[in-house]
């Protein structure tokens, strides 16, 4: 049961898609399919991603959203399960099998994330980046059958907090997410996008995601009641 | 609470709107976000317009009038939540007659609602923060 396909979610991703694809079909446990989403790229992300000498089913749509290309590659999947992984993030050779591990140890897990480490695009990874938990797409590895019934991955204005909102409602329906506490997965920086910058358009993504959890909350209260 | 004691948003980390008359707070520095009571919502948006808290007791509200000790706990919940802090050196504002006429209209006491269930979620969620040439995440409009 460890068969996976691997979805890519990728919009003007040519800089750094051939590296995350060579990553991921280093993995010591191989994926039985990749699915590489171009959301409308206008660079050239597909020419990079074939370059790369990687094979993967292509499918393009018209930009909507690193939500709604997740959301398209999810229903591509043939496999029992999915991980994803940002365009231009990296994942550790052991990255797979560890996650396999895991949901064989606890099976009543519904997805297993791992830790991740920041690099610095154009500069080798040196080991000495910031390390956190990747409650994230990048570092997924799910049931296909969950992600099928959580649902889709909706885009909040911004394109920030796309994975909150579908992390939260999986929570909400009672699935468990894993956390191995190892880093597994790699994520990039680029230069001069450090503006995690209080942005009013981006951060209003954050706040429609809350936004939405209230609002669930309060029909689920209204039914109770 | 002095007369004319004026708050403002305690930092660049606290975000917030209006959707449909339900303001939504967000602390991004801990990734709990607040949602409001009706009256709750009108008086946060009349708050973080520099309308003293002190100028708002005995507004009509709900059938009812706001009293200073219901403003005082409400002006404390914010505060300890570090959403509010004072703002010696602002300039005094009017309530707008929209929210007075939202405030009369009110229909629950003042209350804010914090929540933390998303806060892993928030705080480490990927912030490839790149302009639209070098990728996600793009601005729609």
């Amino acid at each position: 049961m460890t068969y996976y396909s691997v979805v890519i979610p990728a919009y003007n991703a040519a800089r750094t898609i051939a590296e995350t694809l060579r990553s991921v079909v280093a993995q010591s446990l191989a994926p039985a399919e990749i699915i590489v989403v171009d959301d409308g790229s206008t660079d050239e992300t597909e020419l990079a991603a074939r370059q790369s000498g990687v094979e993967f089913i292509y499918i393009r749509q018209d930009n909507a959203g690193p939500g709604s290309a997740t959301t398209r590659g999810f229903a591509h999947c043939a496999h029992p399960h999915i991980a994803t992984v940002d365009a231009d993030d990296l994942w550790l050779p052991e990255k797979i099998e560890r996650q396999f591990r895991r949901l064989e140890e606890m099976p009543q897990l519904a997805a297993v994330f791992t830790l991740w480490r920041t690099f610095r695009h154009g500069e080798p990874d040196d080991g000495k980046g910031t390390v956190g938990p990747g409650w994230s797409r990048t570092t997924m590895l799910v049931r296909r059958d969950v992600a099928l019934a959580v649902g889709p991955v909706i885009d909040p204005p911004g394109n920030r907090g796309d994975m909150v909102d579908w992390l939260g409602r999986a929570r909400e329906d009672g699935h468990q997410l894993g956390m191995i506490d190892e880093v597994l997965s790699l994520r990039r920086i680029l230069p001069g996008s450090m503006s995690y910058g209080r942005d009013p358009d981006r951060d209003r993504g954050y706040l429609e995601v809350a936004r939405m959890a209230m609002l669930r909350r309060k029909l689920k209260n209204a039914g109770q009641g | 609470m002095g007369f004319s004691a004026i708050y403002a948003v305690s930092s660049t980390d606290i975000v917030y709107e209006t959707f449909d008359g339900d303001a939504v707070v967000l602390d991004l520095a801990s990734g709990r976000y607040f949602g409001f009571s009706d009256s709750g919502s009108c008086v946060w948006e009349a708050l973080i317009a520099q309308v003293p808290p002190a100028s708002l007791v005995g507004r009509a509200c709900g059938g009812g009038e706001l009293s200073a000790d219901d403003l005082d706990a409400f002006v404390a919940r914010l505060t300890e939540f570090g959403l509010l802090s004072l703002a010696p050196e602002a300039a005094a504002s009017a309530l707008s007659p929209d929210l007075a006429g939202r405030l009369a209209t009110a229909r629950e006491a003042l209350r804010i609602d914090m929540h933390d269930e998303l806060a892993d979620l928030v705080m480490v969620d990927p912030i490839h923060d790149v302009d639209e040439p070098a990728g996600w995440p793009v601005v729609k409009q």
